[in-house]
């Protein structure tokens, strides 16, 4: 069954704390959002992770492994940045990690993540070029 | 690991650089972590880091069924990472580099020499020189056997099997959340687990029975311990482990926190 949450997170700033600005950045995320529901309704299409400091869009079919993934996307993004800086990778564009049933593709825009897994059948290509559009 | 094992492999790499000028970084590892040759270029630090943060990346891909490929596509280059058997093979090239040569050197070529030396690393006497049978041609008057009688009796060696075949499917490594078990029925030395995982499990052994699981806790301390699968068929026993207290001790872990489970393959 179809899970979509969306999660707003509000945090109350300590004082000292520098206060993030939100404006921009959310008209960045609304444009992602709209984008990856298009993306989302094609086949072989599981479903998508969109984050950013303040808010997150999680729509996976298999609930059970919403934890799952969100580690996992979160760990390639982490692990990839290292890999790319040891070998003097400057901008990435794209994350690609392939299983054996299962793919995800990793894109960072900004501070939006966005986690997008699929079966290894379905075509990533052209998913990146609709997102950097 | 021996050099022979490792030798082809480094001449191979040491060709990448003729073949393909674009690729600036080639690295071969064992999937357990081990390198086993790699381009002039790469420094040990950048190959301590890769292999450690895909590791890191494997560790938590068991929803993508392990990881078979990675590639980081950066604006002018691209790292990539592909499975060949118990190997990895990394290579960093630029994005202008003709895709069709390199495809032929990651999934043909290196392939094919992993294959090779697989082959040769499993059937040893077949790469020894052949003993020489001295016969003894003293003029006394021994009775002096036939040739054929003396030939060792040599058993022919079987074809070695293809050694993709042969592997056993890497060991998967699940992530629990810990719930906590007790009663007077508990025994203290075995665990439960959700029992689909453990059909999983099954089903990538062929059905070999599999008994025992490794059990780590985030902070890296260890047990082996029995298991069992959780008796209620309860939809919420998903992604849950229930460890008795003496095991909850023994790793220092508590309810709701995370362990990572993998069986014990004999």
């Amino acid at each position: 069954m179809k899970q979509k949450t969306h999660v707003e997170i509000s945090t109350e700033p300590l004082e000292s704390a520098p206060v993030i600005s939100v404006g921009e950045d959310n008209s960045v995320f609304s444009s992602l959002a709209a984008s990856l529901s298009e993306i989302r309704k094609l086949n072989g299409v599981i479903g998508y992770i969109l984050r950013n400091n303040t808010s997150a869009i999680i729509d996976l079919t298999e609930q059970e492994k919403i934890t799952e993934w969100a580690i996992l996307s979160s760990q390639i993004f982490e692990s990839s940045n290292e890999i790319a800086n040891q070998f003097h990778l400057a901008d990435i564009e794209s994350l690609l990690v392939e299983g054996k049933y299962v793919k995800v593709l990793c894109m960072s825009l900004g501070d939006n993540k966005i986690g997008i897994f699929m079966e290894k059948t379905a075509t990533h290509a052209w998913m990146i070029k609709r997102i950097l559009l | 690991m021996t050099e022979a094992y490792s030798n082809p492999f480094q001449a191979l790499l040491n060709e990448f650089k003729t073949l393909s000028p674009e690729t600036s970084n080639a690295l071969i590892f064992k999937n357990n972590g081990e390198p086993v040759a790699n381009t002039q270029a790469t420094t040990e630090d950048q190959t301590k880091t890769l292999i450690a943060n895909f590791g890191n990346i494997a560790l938590q891909s068991q929803a993508l069924g392990g990881v078979e490929c990675l590639t980081i596509q950066a604006a002018d280059s691209q790292l990539n990472i592909t499975v060949i058997g118990n190997l990895y093979l990394a290579t960093v090239s630029s994005r202008a580099a003709n895709q069709e040569i390199i495809k032929s050197l990651t999934q043909v070529v290196v392939p094919t020499v992993a294959r090779l030396v697989d082959q040769l690393a499993s059937s040893p006497l077949k790469n020894q020189p052949q003993q020489t049978l001295q016969i003894n041609t003293s003029d006394s008057e021994e009775t002096v056997l036939p040739l054929e009688e003396e030939k060792p009796n040599i058993e022919p060696i079987p074809e070695p099997q293809p050694p993709f075949e042969a592997f056993l499917p890497k060991t998967p490594v699940n992530q629990f959340m810990v719930e906590k078990i007790g009663g007077l029925l508990v025994q203290a030395d075995i665990v439960r687990i959700d029992n689909e995982i453990i059909a999983k499990w099954s089903d990538l052994y062929d059905g070999k029975q599999i008994t025992m699981v490794n059990i780590e806790a985030l902070d890296g301390k260890k047990t082996t311990c029995k298991f069992r699968a959780i008796k209620e068929a309860k939809a919420n026993a998903k992604g849950i482990i229930q460890l008795p207290e003496k095991i909850l001790q023994t790793l220092q872990t508590e309810k709701g926190k995370l362990v990572m489970v993998k069986p014990v393959i004999e």
